[in-house]
């Protein structure tokens, strides 16, 4: 049997003894875990110290892309990483997509790159057709992430594919991240500063190897079918135009237009939700901005920032730090409070905590990343702030989900008020707050339950359990008409798929994709039998073993404390379909209800052993 | 105009092989119009282009077989202002880029062959 999709080989590289080696990618794991997100998680579990300082040497990171990233079916850019985080201190995934980078690691010939130790000066990691290399890093450290592609896109040629770390990461401050081809950020949690804290710059990849697809005949026909179906997607134009500002108009239409100098497309994405702005007027005239979303840009107004052009230059200093904005901004509030009550004192020449004030914001995020006056407390994040602290900033600190803020809810961020899987995915994620892996017809309000069945048979759930997420209205016994814990195990193994196979999760993108499809492109790609139920399990065994991971090292992930109080206060989350307040009970009612739909215990929350006999995860 | 696996009137394909290279081309989504015409001009508009590279991954499957954009005849480049796309001698106008453009950045306006 031919394998496509895999480049077939694994890197593993040893920082502390500065030694690269490759090993073939194993495909009986790959079959068993499908690639990508999947494999990431098997190669870390044997690899992550249960325990382990996350900034210390022990600590690994599995950086990887599935097997459909590199093809030509839309959006397959996605790269994964797993590592323990230093926000939360558990393992968690980070995902991004990028132009570049994923595909050319493939193209140089690697599924997987494995970190380990530190390196005794900053370096960077060259991925190419010869082999890897650890190379001397010296001139890029300091450098912004966009900086540094740039660089690294001149030493390596145009095509290279980048990712790299900010001054945020090498400073090791928990919230800091990754970047990617200039164009996304990765790691949401602190993945900037574990690699900082190895001393790794960047890893850079380029190569001419190809990737290849197993079942040609078949992949064609199931292309050319799937192409069809978004060429004709009537709104394809104007996602195209107006990319996430379709869905979150924050500015008028005319001033978004003025502003786009370009969208920017992840490799073989139909939709292209990336910008590069270029700021038409005021201050500061003319300066151009990469991101990956224009709505990220503007994400300060949520804060009372009056003029969008303050909040793109706020957003633009905040990566190049590759600082992760929304733990920034909820960093910057507790700060507020804490200088409020006195708890802690400004410097000499360290301006208010004013979260609405451009000014202010721009001035901390340079404390911060240079870990200067206040800003090295604040630097430490806030697990940092509160150990340091202790009990009076514990009364005054925001929401807080395994150490970090929940963005998307009441107080938050992101001012979702109906609680749907993403909101729920906030506690139950092993990796913290992120809605992220929490995906289904809930992301949109008010959505009828009439349509839901046809996304949940695209999701891939079974029929049996749509029934029981969908009880109807005569369920009684109390039962909501809508079961947002059960659906949530849906979701999870629909990222999980995603995941896997690299392609992208946002509901603009997939929403092309269906289940039956994904394993019709796996099993044609990669020549691996697949059919829809074979793809549920193995996305089953993915996940669960996020979940064993992350067993050893403190109970259930989602304890009754973590639910955030402030979710239960006036005006708190309201139910999804009856919009009534929504109650601590009802939430861990729905966790329950995810247990239960996973079948794990109900008691510790964690799989039984038939659940691991049958997924075959025992011997673990 | 070239015709079947014939060039001026000389088989350059053994017909096995021709129709191999036929059936492809139609399995190729929109590309059946180069069973006619094999030969374009490619259009490129800047202002379109997202820089997504599926034009050389379209060109690299057509060309070498696998998926690359490093062995495509056409590269796509991120200047300051905008993206520009150069394509290689190797480029035989086949279109497949523009075929796979999600953006209709790339379009292909048919080339009369010489007689």
């Amino acid at each position: 049997m031919k394998t496509g999709g895999f480049a077939g080989r694994i890197l593993y590289v040893d920082l502390t003894r500065e030694e690269v080696r490759q090993e073939p990618t194993d495909l009986g794991l790959a079959q068993r875990f499908l690639g990508g997100l999947g494999l990431c998680l098997r190669y870390a579990f044997d690899r992550i110290p249960t325990g382990a300082d996350p900034l210390s040497p022990e600590n690994t990171v599995v950086i990887g892309a599935g097997p459909l990233v590199g093809t030509d079916l839309p959006s397959t850019s996605r790269v994964y990483a797993v590592s323990r985080l230093p926000s939360t201190g558990t393992v968690g995934w980070c995902g991004s997509g990028g132009v570049k980078f994923g595909c050319m690691l493939k193209n140089a010939g690697f599924d997987h790159v494995i970190v380990q130790g530190r390196a005794k000066r900053p370096v960077l990691l060259a991925v190419t057709d010869q082999g890897a290399e650890i190379r001397e890093a010296g001139p890029l450290w300091g450098k912004s992430p966009a900086d540094t592609c740039e660089a690294l896109g001149t030493a390596f040629g145009p095509s290279a594919g980048v990712l790299c770390i900010g001054r945020a990461g090498e400073n090791r401050i928990p919230f800091s991240m990754a970047g990617v081809d200039r164009t996304a950020t990765l790691g949401r949690g602190g993945l900037g500063a574990v690699l900082g804290s190895k001393n790794l710059k960047a890893v850079v990849a380029r190569g001419g190897r190809g990737v290849e697809v197993s079942h040609r005949r078949q992949y064609r026909s199931l292309r050319r079918a799937f192409l069809q179906r978004i060429r004709a997607y009537p709104h394809l134009r104007e996602w195209q135009e107006m990319g996430l500002m379709k869905s979150f108009p924050m500015i008028p239409r005319e001033t978004y237009l003025r502003a786009k100098k370009r969208r920017v497309a992840c490799i073989s994405c139909p939709v292209g939700c990336k910008d590069v702005v270029e700021i038409p007027d005021g201050d500061p005239q003319g300066r151009v901005v990469h991101s990956s979303s224009m709505v990220n840009l503007l994400t300060p107004m949520i804060y009372g920032f009056q003029d969008w052009r303050d909040a793109v230059r706020v957003v633009s200093v905040l990566d190049e730090a590759g600082l992760d904005m929304f733990e920034f901004f909820a960093i910057m509030g507790f700060a507020r409070d804490l200088c409020d009550r006195g708890i802690v004192k400004r410097g000499r020449g360290e301006p208010e905590v004013r979260l609405d004030s451009p000014a202010s914001m721009e001035f901390w995020a340079g404390q911060i990343t240079r870990r200067e006056g206040l800003g090295d407390l604040l630097a430490r994040g806030f697990g940092g702030i509160l150990e340091t602290l202790g009990a009076p900033a514990r009364e005054c600190a925001p929401a807080l989900i395994k150490g970090m803020h929940p963005y998307a809810g009441p107080g938050s961020a992101l001012p979702w008020e109906l609680f749907g899987t993403m909101e729920l995915g906030q506690v139950m994620d092993p990796r913290g707050p992120h809605v992220g892996s929490g995906g289904s017809p809930t992301y949109f309000a008010r959505r009828p339950l009439e349509v839901f069945p046809r996304h949940l048979q695209r999701m891939g759930v079974p029929e049996d359990a749509v029934a029981r997420i969908l009880p109807g209205a005569g369920a009684g016994g109390g039962e909501p008409a809508l079961n947002v814990g059960r659906l949530l195990k849906h979701s999870h193994c629909w990222f999980a798929v995603l995941g896997s196979l690299g392609v992208c999760a946002r509901a603009q993108v997939n929403r092309f994709y269906d289940a039956e499809l994904c394993a019709e492109l796996y099993e044609a790609v990669t020549g691996i039998g697949t059919d829809l139920p074979g793809l549920r399990e193995r996305a089953e065994r993915v996940w669960t073993l996020y979940r064993l991971m992350n067993a050893g090292d403190g109970g259930r992930p989602e304890d009754g404390e973590a639910l955030p109080e402030r979710w239960f206060t006036d005006p708190g989350f309201r139910e999804y379909v009856t919009e009534r307040p929504l109650t601590r009970p009802d939430v861990e009612r729905m966790i329950r209800q995810y247990h239960d739909e996973w079948g794990w215990d109900a008691a510790t929350g964690m799989p039984g052993a038939e659940t691991l006999e049958r997924l075959g995860l025992a011997g673990l | 105009m070239r015709q079947g696996g014939s060039f001026q009137g000389k088989r350059i394909l053994p017909r096995s092989w021709f129709n191999r290279w036929k059936r492809f081309a139609e399995e190729y989504d929109g590309s059946r119009e180069r069973e006619a015409v094999t030969r374009y001009e490619i259009l490129f508009f800047q202002e379109r282009c997202t820089g997504c590279l599926r034009c050389g991954l379209a060109c690299s499957e057509i060309h070498a077989g696998i998926f690359c954009p490093d062995r495509a005849y056409i590269e796509v480049l991120e200047g300051p202002e905008a993206y520009s796309v150069r394509f290689s001698e190797a480029c035989n106008g086949c279109g497949a880029c523009a075929d796979s453009c999600f953006y209709d950045a790339l379009r292909k306006k048919p080339v009369e062959a010489e007689p």
